[in-house]
């Protein structure tokens, strides 16, 4: 009885901001939660005649592609690997850019904050083919380099072994500068006073950064990084597809579970084995938020989630 | 406390506004696109009411078609066809062009969301017919052709509804155009003559390979063969090396043709790949195919420019060399058969128009494709548009078509109905349509003419086999790769894949289809 007070209490009190949320809320509503009753398309073989809520049930039969073939071990270690790489490379170095960023003037961070921003709003079509004017076999400005000090020229789009570093550049070119600012609007908000005791006590930039800033920022990055590791089982489709040009001889190191899924029912789509193969990337990448978190909350209880 | 209550009242207004801003984007689309076609029919009922025709009700027929993106002058001509369709049929057409690269992924949205249409462009290439016939999207045709379709039961051969047909019932209407399948070669005239290469006595891929090294030594900046990932050697002489497809192209499990017997073989495992892959492999080292042919999708812009010596054709169609010579920049070209010709099921049903599960009307959108087989101005209305505003008619009786005017199908007329109802273009021979009816009809029919395969059983396998294909087809066959280490390589994961079973259950249906078909 009491509860319920409180609550159109709180309602009444509130009733600007929530009037507000409503929007995000009939978003989430109507984008994240009403599209999870397709989560009986992956048991079912889809009859367009029959709709999907008649159509037949069919147990675990959608799921055999993902794990019948040895392929899909090779994708699920592509992707987490390549994940994993993302997520450190772009921390660090848009921890150092946004550091850098803050000991800079007004003006100059403005010029800067730009540069690195712009990659962020191209595509991956156009960003593959900016990558394809270096790679090129015959023209392309590494091989020309590479020949004019004498070496031999690189087949890059047949040699897997370069791949890795090639999609973490990528990635880092377009990705950097979104967490760059993340991290730069974050620093600002840090009581300036901090910084000022620890100058009159002489502290170095380094140990300003390593005792105030790092540890001011920690929240933010476990934040960050949580909601990455809850992605790392969906790849950023179009950095894996068009970067490498789709190039079967790469496919050892580019191939991940979601061009996978895209080659293998591109001649035989099939909504139920394609909804199987989205339903196993939630349900892990679910797993993997919950066990990061738990073990956050023990190392340090402050910078868990929920 | 005033400050606050207008913040307040702000906060709320703001809040509103914005809520009704989603509302209102949200609906916008779907007002949008409902107002063009009321707008159409409203328009459209008006002039009915003045031609009111027999007991017809009007109806709108609305149709998919996979031309390039929609024409900008595509409102005159809709008017045009729908003055002659209220005549005779009391309907209107509403014609929805979809760019080429999407609209294998429009359709399946489309049809996915149970959208009302009537009539479609499906084939084995594109929005593809079996799977939508699998997924109930397509309304068997048999009792509607007999009724309402007297014009094209006469029209087309048998041979056309025997391959049309899965698991007996007809899904889809064949548009009539070259069937025959005859793989050919695309070379440029001014180069051939100059290194005395006649492409007539081309009978293996290995006859190509002098010709090929002399432009590579004569010719400064012009690629030899123009292979690409789009434009595979092994894909486009599957013919020439005897085989028949089952399952799809690249799909494993091919026939040999003229093989009585129906074996169901590995294409990937044969002689003939083997050889084909070495062959090709020698090109991409010496040179003669571009380094970069296994992630290039197309080369029609260097064909353009004129920096393109030969290539695989794929389907020969007489009256070729006259489109070749546009794509290879205006040079004249030597189109040239270099397999014998078969019908093949996949050849026939390249091109294919099915009535819509959500049709209103079904009827009326098969009587409306009768009329474009029987009334040749309707058919070349909607291909080449209104003659003096698209096109323009020569004193010889061809006709050119105007440069921008904003409607022009004269590359898709095998996309409508009976493509023998065209005009004759500037440049083709007046007697392609006889001499392509004559191919047709003279060509030897492939053992598996008219069997269609059921992937259902073995959904899983092919699956995986596509993804292993899909990884390796393309750097073997352009040559990027040594086919000694790589092709072992692939037959083992396609073994793990699962691909004996797949044959197994191709053999299992064909073996079935025959003994149903008495063969």
């Amino acid at each position: 009885m009491f509860k319920k007070n409180e609550l159109i209490k709180d309602t009444i009190k509130n009733k600007g901001l929530l009037l507000l949320a409503i929007p995000g809320l009939l978003f989430l509503l109507a984008f994240n939660y009403l599209p999870m009753v397709g989560i009986i398309i992956p048991f079912k073989s889809i009859d367009f005649a029959k709709g999907i809520i008649r159509s037949d049930w069919v147990g675990f039969n959608n799921f055999k592609f993902l794990f019948s073939s040895g392929d899909i071990i090779r994708a699920t270690t592509n992707t987490i690997i390549s994940n994993l790489l993302f997520i450190i490379a772009t921390l660090i170095i848009s921890m150092a850019f946004a550091i850098m960023l803050f000991d800079m003037s007004r003006k100059a961070v403005k010029v800067y904050q730009t540069a690195l921003f712009v990659p962020y709003f191209l595509s991956w079509v156009v960003i593959s083919y900016i990558v394809y004017i270096f790679l090129n076999p015959d023209m392309g400005i590494l091989n020309q380099f590479l020949k004019a000090f004498g070496s031999e020229a690189i087949n890059w789009y047949s040699e897997p072994k370069h791949w890795r570093f090639i999609l973490v550049i990528a990635s880092l070119w377009k990705n950097a500068g979104y967490y760059t600012i993340l991290y730069y609007t974050a620093l600002m908000g840090i009581d300036s006073s901090y910084f000022e005791a620890s100058d009159i006590d002489g502290a170095t930039k380094f140990q300003q950064i390593k005792s105030i800033s790092i540890p001011l920022l920690a929240p933010l990055i476990m934040l960050l990084v949580l909601l990455q590791i809850g992605r790392i089982f969906f790849s950023d489709f179009g950095l894996f597809y068009f970067i490498p040009k789709d190039s079967g001889a790469l496919y050892p190191v580019t191939d991940v579970i979601d061009t996978f899924v895209f080659r293998s029912l591109k001649n035989n789509p099939d909504l139920g084995m394609t909804a199987a193969a989205g339903l196993y990337q939630t349900a892990v990448g679910f797993i993997l938020v919950i066990v990061v978190n738990k073990i956050t909350k023990k190392l340090n209880p402050d910078l868990a989630m929920f | 406390m005033y400050k606050s209550k207008k913040s307040k009242a702000l906060t709320l207004t703001a809040g509103l506004l914005l809520l009704v801003s989603l509302v209102l984007s949200g609906c916008g689309k779907s007002n949008s696109t409902a107002d063009g076609s009321s707008a159409t029919s409203v328009a459209s009922s008006t002039q009915q009411a003045a031609t009111t025709q027999g007991t017809l009700e009007p109806y709108e027929i609305k149709w998919y078609i996979d031309a390039g993106p929609q024409q900008a002058d595509i409102n005159t001509v809709q008017e045009a066809l729908n003055k002659q369709l209220e005549k005779s049929i009391n309907a209107t057409v509403n014609i929805v062009s979809v760019d080429f690269g999407n609209y294998d992924q429009k359709m399946q949205m489309v049809i996915a969301s149970g959208e009302k249409f009537d009539l479609c462009f499906t084939a084995n290439w594109a929005n593809n017919y079996y799977q939508n016939v699998n997924k109930g999207a397509f309304l068997p045709l048999d009792d509607l052709l007999n009724q309402y379709a007297p014009t094209i039961n006469e029209t087309l051969p048998k041979i056309g509804w025997d391959a049309a047909k899965v698991k007996g019932k007809i899904y889809a209407i064949p548009n009539y155009q070259i069937w025959a399948m005859t793989n050919d070669i695309v070379v440029r005239k001014d180069l051939a003559d100059k290194y005395k290469f006649d492409p007539k006595t081309v009978t293996k891929l290995e006859d190509l390979t002098p010709f090929f090294e002399n432009v590579k030594k004569g010719e400064q900046g012009i690629t030899p063969n123009g292979v690409t990932k789009g434009c595979l050697p092994w894909g486009r002489t599957l013919v020439m090396n005897g085989f028949d497809e089952i399952a799809g192209r690249d799909v494993p499990g091919v026939i040999r043709l003229g093989d009585a017997d129906t074996k169901v073989v590995n294409q990937f495992e044969s002689e003939e790949f083997k050889n084909n892959l070495k062959i090709v492999r020698d090109w991409y080292e010496k040179g003669y195919i571009r380094k970069d042919a296994a992630t290039l999708s197309d080369m029609e812009a260097d064909k353009k420019a004129g920096k393109v010596a030969f290539q695989f054709g794929g389907n020969y169609s007489p009256g070729a060399d006259v489109g070749g010579k546009a794509q290879f920049g205006g040079n004249d070209v030597y189109d040239v058969p270099v397999s014998k010709s078969y019908l093949l099921t996949s050849s026939i049903i390249a091109t294919m128009t099915a009535v819509s599960k959500t049709s209103e009307d079904p009827a009326r959108a098969v009587m409306f494709y009768d009329l474009l087989f029987k009334d040749k101005t309707l058919y070349n209305t909607l291909t080449f548009g209104i003659e003096n505003k698209h096109y323009k008619t020569n004193s010889d009786g061809t006709i050119e078509m105007i440069k921008n005017s904003g409607y022009d199908y004269s590359g898709c007329g095998w996309e409508f109905g009976n493509q023998f109802n065209a005009k004759f273009l500037k440049g083709q021979a007046s007697n392609i349509w006889d001499e392509t009816v004559k191919l047709n009809n003279s060509a030897e029919g492939s053992p598996i003419l008219g069997f269609s395969f059921d992937p259902e059983p073995v959904k899983t396998e092919l699956a995986n086999c596509n993804s292993v294909v899909s990884e390796y087809s393309i750097m073997l066959e352009t040559g990027s790769v040594d086919p000694d280490k790589k092709l072992p390589e692939f037959l083992n994961k396609l073994k793990i894949a699962g691909v004996d079973k797949l044959l197994a259950e191709e053999q299992k249906q064909i073996d079935q289809w025959k003994k149903d078909n008495g063969k």
